[in-house]
């Protein structure tokens, strides 16, 4: 189990906190073709630093290539990618520009924790104290000199969350990083990564689990398909997309009404969401269409149906 | 490039195998010296560079380090450290140039260790049989950096071996039969063939060559073993830098 202890990033390794001024990340026209599958195709957008930006799509979308090919560890077959401006492979020291959890098992498992982030460490060339210093972060120090073969999946996802916080950097990539977290160490997860970018630093984070970025997002980049479905705030994603529900004894009647008068009913919990109608308009179709109401309610969108409704809409 | 290099020689001595890897080496070759100078008749005296037992050593030693080599980047690919190793360096070509080095210079512990465990074992039996052993200090110093050099070789050999075969069994299991059968099955298919390969390269190199063995001039073995350690690890450096490490 993770603590809330360090989240204020008391032990977190001195450095750099000058918000960024541009983009961290910015892609432009990423296309990536494995043979005849398109994986990804011309992907542009950008990452703000100051903010968590959450990556999501069905699972096959083409996050984890797209978060690749950021890094460097994916070939494009077209467009780019910069990382604080320069394609990541330019970078001069990567380890302090960004730290990266990309899969859970990255390490030797016959190697000992803390030996697999001295490793890195050194490779970073980054000083051997750090190594305690992210151990402590990430709540580790007591599993630190076991084999790190023997850790279960959350002490991974720690483990992997120390290395990529070894250089101090300025942006961090998670792909599903709550993936094998127990319920504290989510929200552990959660508070750390706000509190990272509240320093000027950014967050890029994919998950599947809508509701947890909704909780920790300020942006959110959807994809489908390999290709962009939508950029912007949650509120954005979230906001100008009001929705009623309607609710009558009579539902199929009220259903026809309601597509008769050129709306696009969805069947909610015994009821249906209206999107972009207004009240008084809707209620005036179930008058002239004889049918009783028994609810008329405003429903603001949750992140979850924008995200549905983005990538149905994607599908279609 | 110091930095990759301090972290490679970190992985090596913190994965056990690679201990494993030196013991059996020894082990093998010393058990080697002891076949050979226990049904070997040497009369009452020998000169110690010229023992059977160097040869075999150099037969045996070559295959672990090829394996060492071949490990370096397989055992990363099939544990995913391999992500977190080129995140730190994304340049490629820096990760196997220092991959190429620390391979090389373990592979001279792994040479320098046999030969004093081949020669501990030869002398001790010999002087159990009352048999003078002269050293030519020359000599041995020159035996000493053909088995260093061709071990050093075939360590390049096999790192070059794992970056373009990544499927670590298969790399594994196709060099060590390639180095025990494969060039003595082309020998006797194609003998003028043979002698260019890198095993019989490397027979050359060391000198002492079996009777039915065809080889080239040591320096033209040393040149052409050289050129298949260029050749494999250019091979694996290109297999790298364009892999897709999804």
């Amino acid at each position: 189990m993770l603590t809330t202890t360090n989240q204020t990033g008391s032990a977190a390794p001195a450095g750099a906190t000058e918000p960024i001024a541009s983009p961290a990340i910015v892609a432009r026209g990423l296309t990536k073709r494995f043979g005849a599958v398109i994986a990804v195709e011309d992907l542009s957008f950008e990452v703000r630093p100051g903010l968590v930006t959450g990556f999501l799509g069905p699972n096959g979308a083409g996050k984890s290539t797209t978060m690749r090919m950021v890094l460097g560890l994916v070939h494009p077959t077209a467009g780019t990618a910069t990382v604080l401006g320069l394609p990541y492979a330019s970078l001069d020291r990567p380890a302090t520009a960004v730290g990266a959890v990309l899969e859970v098992q990255s390490f030797h498992p016959l190697r000992t924790g803390r030996n697999h982030l001295r490793v890195l460490a050194a490779a970073s060339g980054v000083p051997d104290g750090t190594v305690d210093d992210v151990l402590e972060i990430v709540d580790l120090e007591g599993a630190a000199d076991r084999k790190a073969g023997g850790y279960s999946l959350g002490m991974r996802q720690r483990l992997a969350l120390a290395a990529a916080l070894l250089g101090d950097p300025r942006v961090l990539v998670l792909d599903e990083p709550a993936n094998g977290l127990d319920p504290q160490g989510i929200r552990w997860l959660r508070e750390f990564l706000r509190w990272f970018a509240g320093r000027g630093n950014a967050v890029f984070v994919s998950s599947h689990l809508l509701s947890e970025i909704a909780q920790m997002a300020d942006d959110v980049i959807v994809i489908d398909q390999g290709r962009l479905v939508r950029q912007g705030s949650i509120a954005e994603l979230t906001g100008g997309r009001s929705s009623l529900r309607v609710v009558s004894p009579d539902h199929e009647g009220l259903g026809r009404a309601l597509i008769a008068a050129g709306l696009e009913p969805r069947s909610d919990d015994g009821g249906y969401l209206v999107a972009d109608a207004p009240a008084d308009l809707v209620g005036e179709i179930a008058l002239h269409a004889g049918v009783a109401l028994s609810e008329l309610a405003p429903r603001e969108t949750t992140l979850e149906e924008a995200f549905l409704e983005l990538t149905e809409g994607a599908e279609r | 490039m110091k930095d990759q290099i301090k972290a490679e020689v970190r992985k090596l001595r913190t994965t056990r195998s690679v201990w494993g890897l030196l013991a059996g080496a020894v082990a093998l070759a010393s058990i080697a010296a002891w076949g050979m100078v226990s049904t070997g008749a040497f009369g009452t005296s020998v000169a110690l560079t010229t023992l059977p037992g160097f040869a075999e050593m150099m037969a045996i030693v070559p295959i672990f380090v090829v394996v060492l080599g071949i490990r370096s980047y397989t055992d990363e690919a099939r544990h995913g450290a391999i992500v977190p190793t080129l995140l730190a360096t994304p340049r490629r070509r820096r990760v196997v140039a220092a991959k190429a080095v620390v391979m090389g210079a373990a592979a001279v512990v792994f040479a320098l260790a046999c030969t004093v465990a081949v020669a501990g074992v030869s002398l001790a039996l010999l002087a159990a049989d009352g048999v003078a052993v002269t050293v030519s200090l020359a000599a041995l110093a020159i035996l000493v950096g053909k088995a260093v050099a061709i071990c050093v070789l075939w360590s390049v050999i096999g790192l070059g071996l794992g970056l373009t075969v990544p499927h670590q069994v298969a790399a594994i299991v196709g060099s060590i039969l390639w180095m025990l059968i494969g060039e003595s099955i082309i020998e006797m298919l194609a003998p003028g063939v043979s002698r260019f390969l890198p095993a019989h390269a490397s027979t050359s190199v060391l000198g002492i060559v079996p009777a039915d063995m065809s080889v080239v001039a040591p320096a033209v073995g040393a040149a052409l073993l050289g050129g298949w350690a260029a050749l494999s690890l250019g091979a694996g450096t290109r297999s790298l830098a364009r892999r897709d490490i999804a």
